[in-house]
């Protein structure tokens, strides 16, 4: 590591910084700001406004603490980030990660296969995974699930019509498992074996081994973990919008679909922009405490 | 919250109604143990891949609907359709310049920032490191509406090169901390001995570091490439011209569509979108849990 | 220390490939459009969406463009389907004509026109359109709603769609049931409660909620209102009529279509509300009356069609909507649909008028109505092929001089989700009609303005 000592160093410092800095200037700072600055006017790409938008002040932001659609859709993406993501990824993730691992006195055989099959999710684009949800749990007598259903005598069952939210949480989840999976059993693999040993000398039950020894020390994991999933969670738009475009009514209307929806549905841009910023909010104190986290490696 | 956990933490402390957990499990118990687990897994399993059915099969049945059924006649059409119909080409090719553009722009922008971020010491790097770490949690959805209104002011609005550079500038916080990361790794005294030899700064990182921070490069390129590849709500917002659609949006439009949709068309088409994210995952996995591993990456 | 070899490899592999896909973005990028100099040769864009309309849009364009030859311009038409779906259309035209990338000539929904002109988006065609004679040929009606507020017209009506309640004769009179057409709402629910009996299934559809889109306000909640006394909106002031006793009878009549089971209410909350009742259900016979335009006679009913009923002929027959307490006579819809406009920023104002009058006449009208099912907006065209042969299209021409309409004024947009929102509150049971009536007056005033709005 050198010194920025002369004027040399500095010009190839900022020569070589320039790139990077424009384009994360131009195309991600910039939107940022500027969602700020829109919100607090109307700007609409049709109507009136769209002539001649004005500064409006906080009326956007009235305007979406008013709105019981808006307060139903942060409820809704809570719901959804906090059952999919903190919960479902993590437990289901959590469980194969621990039995697959290998630990003293405990050994699984044709762990690669299942770990193959269990990340073979994560291979798939949004748009795709929406198309495989959109057959498997198609509502009809035809739909997959409800033929495995069908077979138990029960069903049909309408999923992405009477379920749409419980379904679209689930397809989160399914999503969401390889990587928590991959993460969690690398975290596993780094404890030491003599620290598992040592618990099993001293006694401890396999239940008493995960919660005394295993789960402190994979705490941080665990924690990075959570937070990543839920600043993701909270951006997901495609792989709902794709199956349910928000609906039925607005069963799924996330808060990313109702920020689209207001802003290239209805047109109202600075109405968008504001709900955009509040969503921002939320994220930048999770962001400030992953910034935190990773202070270390910078 | 500390990495060092004191084991002596994990002392075991039985309930005093349960003695028989002290020592060793019996041998029934754990292959009781052994049977459960490999049923749970069994079926985490299942729920990991019964929805790909569709997939494996709908791809190879001209006659595919949007269920579940085994193919009368198993055939290519699909895929050869898919190259033959304009659209299906068009679609393909339009991803590439999309992921493609946007990963060369990301691999060269990245190894230069990540190069002076590793071996300069100035004001404020670590602040800015942290900077552009913070960037990475801004949603795509949160400044949609804005970069909308911005692509129109710039008129860049689209354009092949507009959606490329957004994509390679959200890819890039997270290629500049894996960049600055395997610069790191090259010890700065292999430069040294270059520069002995008369090599210039600038030469000697060309011809020197470069070639062994080749691995990073390619991790960073790949992470960007999928990234890309994936994306749905850019494009879904800056392109409206039908020539110039990913997969990803071809995919879309064809699904709501009245009209009736080519079920195996888009079948073969998943597949074939879905291979650049396998090879990737085949590839980096290794390379995906280190970084993993270091809470970098994000899905 | 030198690189290994392994790593060179490794480079130079990558760097080809980095090569290659260099190549393939400049080849790429080499698409953009073409630049032509005024007084040369001329191309055009032409946006259209949906498969019939524009493959007939593909097969006819070479006759406009030897037509042009012949009178020595040279004018090409490069032809950009849009997406499918109306709403998914309409966003990209919204987003087209607001960055200035919109298509010289567009089909936009005449409902939408009003809110394109106010936003100046499109070309005012008034003075052109006084300078050419046809102009005149085009129905009283249809050439009335086409002005707007503003006193200009800004839009060339493609096609006139009559809207009407849909019943299925057959099954009707199979079970007993009056067939004839119903004078009041209270005689279309008495019609709808024996169809139920017959069908088992709730059988009357007046689309609602919010999935259906535009069509909850254009194809359900205005056939109703407009059989009220009450006006939506007032001309005269220019300003919406958010609370009347029309409109609270009309959400009302939706509360007692929902509380009897009158109306197939699930599959209106699905994606896609349409699919069930109208192409599973009406082809069945489980849904027995419905509203539906004279399109329905091709691309939903017809051989072709997402669902084809055979012999449509003899199953189906149309009623005329009925006034709420039948004081009026009973009315169909009809107004123009589609429309043609000019993009405000066209480079060719004059050779995409050409277009617009080449689209508006004799073979491309004629193909274009049977194509996509719908009646001539002009009175000359009953005997051009392939139009003369449709005795449906036709009879719902004859109908367009009593039928009621709403052109619709600035705004509409933003009253279409607030209607959307009421109906679906109370099919959904969340709301009585009394109430949703209240919201909608509530949310209409935020979302048009205070100043935008009247209470009656």
């Amino acid at each position: 590591m050198r010194r920025v000592r002369s004027w040399r160093d500095a010009l190839t410092l900022i020569g070589f910084l320039a790139p990077a800095l424009a384009l994360l200037g131009v195309f991600t700072v910039w939107p940022a700001v500027w969602a700020v600055y829109q919100s607090f006017t109307n700007k609409a790409l049709t109507g009136f406004e769209a002539r001649a938008p004005r500064f409006v002040g906080l009326q956007n932001y009235a305007r979406l603490l008013d709105d019981p659609s808006f307060h139903s859709s942060m409820l809704r993406t809570f719901a959804f980030v906090l059952l999919s993501a903190l919960v479902g990824q993590t437990l289901f993730a959590f469980l194969i990660a621990y039995l697959m691992a290998d630990r003293p006195r405990w050994r699984l055989g044709l762990t690669p296969l299942f770990a193959a099959l269990f990340l073979l999710p994560l291979a798939v684009p949004e748009a795709v995974a929406a198309l495989l949800w959109a057959s498997t749990a198609n509502g009809t007598e035809q739909g997959l699930l409800n033929r495995g259903l069908g077979l138990l005598g029960v069903g049909p069952v309408e999923w992405l019509q009477r379920h749409a939210f419980e379904t679209v949480t689930v397809v989160n989840i399914w999503r969401g498992i390889p990587f928590a999976m991959v993460l969690f059993a690398a975290a596993i693999e780094s404890i030491p074996r003599t620290t598992l040993e040592a618990g099993l000398i001293d006694g401890a039950s396999p239940w008493q081994q995960l919660r005394r020894i295993v789960l402190p020390i994979l705490r941080p994991q665990i924690l990075t973990f959570l937070m990543l999933t839920t600043i993701t969670s909270f951006g997901i738009f495609g792989l709902v919008y794709f199956l349910t475009r928000g609906g039925p009514g607005n069963a799924t209307e996330i808060i990313g679909i109702y920020i689209y929806q207001r802003a290239f549905a209805f047109f109202q841009i600075g109405l968008g922009s504001a709900a955009g910023v509040l969503l921002l909010l939320v994220l930048l104190v999770l962001g400030a405490y992953y910034v935190w986290l990773m202070r270390e490696q910078a | 919250m500390s990495r060092d956990v004191d084991v002596a933490v994990a002392e075991p402390q039985a309930g005093p109604g349960r003695p028989a957990t002290r020592g060793r499990p019996s041998r029934a118990r754990r292959s009781l143990a052994k049977t459960a687990a490999y049923l749970v897994l069994v079926a985490l399993a299942l729920f990991a891949i019964v929805p790909f059915s569709w997939l494996a099969l709908a791809a190879f049945d001209r006659q595919a609907s949007i269920f579940v059924k085994v193919p009368e006649r198993w055939t290519l059409g699909n895929f050869v359709n898919l190259f033959v119909n304009e659209d299906g080409l068009r679609l393909i090719l339009n991803s590439l310049i999309y992921s493609g553009g946007a990963t060369l722009v990301l691999v060269v922008v990245a190894t230069m920032a990540g190069y002076v971020l590793s071996r300069y010491q100035f004001p404020g790097r670590r602040t800015f490191m942290l900077g552009i770490l913070l960037l990475r949690v801004i949603p795509p959805t949160a400044i949609i509406a804005p970069l909308y209104v911005i692509a129109t002011g710039l008129g860049f609005l689209d354009t092949y090169y507009g959606v490329t550079l957004v994509l390679a500038s959200w890819q890039l916080p997270l290629a500049l901390w894996l960049m600055k990361g395997f610069f790191d790794t090259v010890p700065i005294q292999i430069e040294e001995a270059a520069w002995v030899d008369g090599a210039t700064r600038l030469q000697a990182a060309f011809r020197v570091v470069l070639p062994l921070a080749g691995p990073g490069v390619g991790a960073a390129a790949l992470i960007a490439f999928i990234g890309a590849w994936n994306e749905f709500l850019i494009p879904l917002v800056l392109i409206s011209d039908p020539d110039k659609q990913p997969i990803a949006l071809g995919l879309f439009r064809a699904y709501i569509s009245y009209t009736q949709v080519d079920w195996g068309f888009l079948a073969a088409l998943s597949v074939v979108y879905v291979i650049p994210a396998v090879v990737f995952y085949v590839v980096a996995r290794r390379a995906l849990q280190q970084s993993v591993a270091g809470g970098l990456a994000g899905t | 220390m030198k690189p290994s070899s392994a790593n060179r490899w490794r480079m130079f592999a990558f760097l080809v490939v980095i090569g290659l896909l260099a190549t393939a973005c400049s080849g790429g990028d080499e698409g953009g459009e073409g630049q032509d100099q005024s007084g040369g040769p001329v191309e055009l864009t032409l946006m259209d969406h949906q498969k019939p309309r524009v493959e007939l849009l593909r097969e006819l364009l070479p006759k406009f463009q030897q037509e042009m030859a012949s009178k020595g311009r040279q004018i090409t038409v490069k032809l950009i389907e849009g997406p499918a779906e109306d709403t998914a259309f309409k966003s990209k035209l919204t987003l087209d004509y607001n960055s200035g990338n919109a298509a010289d000539v567009t089909s936009i929904g005449a409902a939408d026109a009003s809110t394109f002109a106010a936003s100046g988006y499109l070309l005012d065609l008034t003075d052109r359109l006084n300078g050419w004679a046809d102009w005149q040929r085009f129905y009283q009606r249809l050439r009335d709603e086409a002005v707007q507020p503003d006193g200009r017209v800004y839009y060339v009506p493609r096609e006139a769609t009559i809207m009407q309640l849909w019943y299925r004769q057959d099954i009707l009179e199979r079970e007993g049931i009056s067939t004839e057409q119903p004078k009041s709402w209270a005689e279309l629910l008495e019609r709808a409660r024996q169809a139920k009996q017959a069908a088992g299934a709730p059988p009357l559809l007046f689309p609602a909620g919010k999935q259906w889109g535009g069509g909850t306000f254009g194809e359900g909640f205005i056939h109703l209102m407009l059989g009220t006394g009450s006006q939506l909106y007032d001309t005269q002031q220019k300003k919406w009529v958010v609370r009347s006793p029309g409109l609270t009878a009309t959400l009302q009549f939706y509360e007692q279509l929902t509380s009897e089971g009158l109306l197939p209410v699930q599959p209106l909350l699905n994606p896609e509300p349409w699919v069930q009742p109208k192409y599973k259900d009406f082809p069945a016979g489980k849904l027995l009356i419905e509203t539906c335009g004279t399109w329905c006679w091709f691309f939903d009913y017809g051989p072709n069609g997402s669902a084809p009923i055979k012999d449509i002929t003899k199953k189906v027959a149309t009623w005329n909507f009925p006034t709420q307490n039948g004081d009026g006579p009973p009315f169909a819809y009809g107004s123009t649909g589609w429309a043609w406009a000019v993009t405000g920023k066209t480079q060719h104002p004059d050779e995409a008028f050409e277009l617009v009058k080449w689209l508006a006449s004799g073979e491309f009208m004629a193909q274009n109505a049977v194509t996509i099912g719908a009646a001539s907006p002009r009175d000359d065209l009953a005997d051009v092929q392939p139009y003369s042969e449709q005795p449906q299209l036709l009879a719902a021409e004859k109908q367009l001089n009593g039928a009621r309409s709403f052109p619709p004024p600035e705004g509409t947009d933003r009253m279409q989700q607030v209607i959307a929102d009421a109906t679906e509150a109370v099919i959904t049971k969340k709301m009585t009609g009394e109430q949703a009536a209240a919201q909608l007056a509530e949310q209409a005033k935020q979302l048009l303005g205070p100043d935008k709005v009247l209470e009656q």
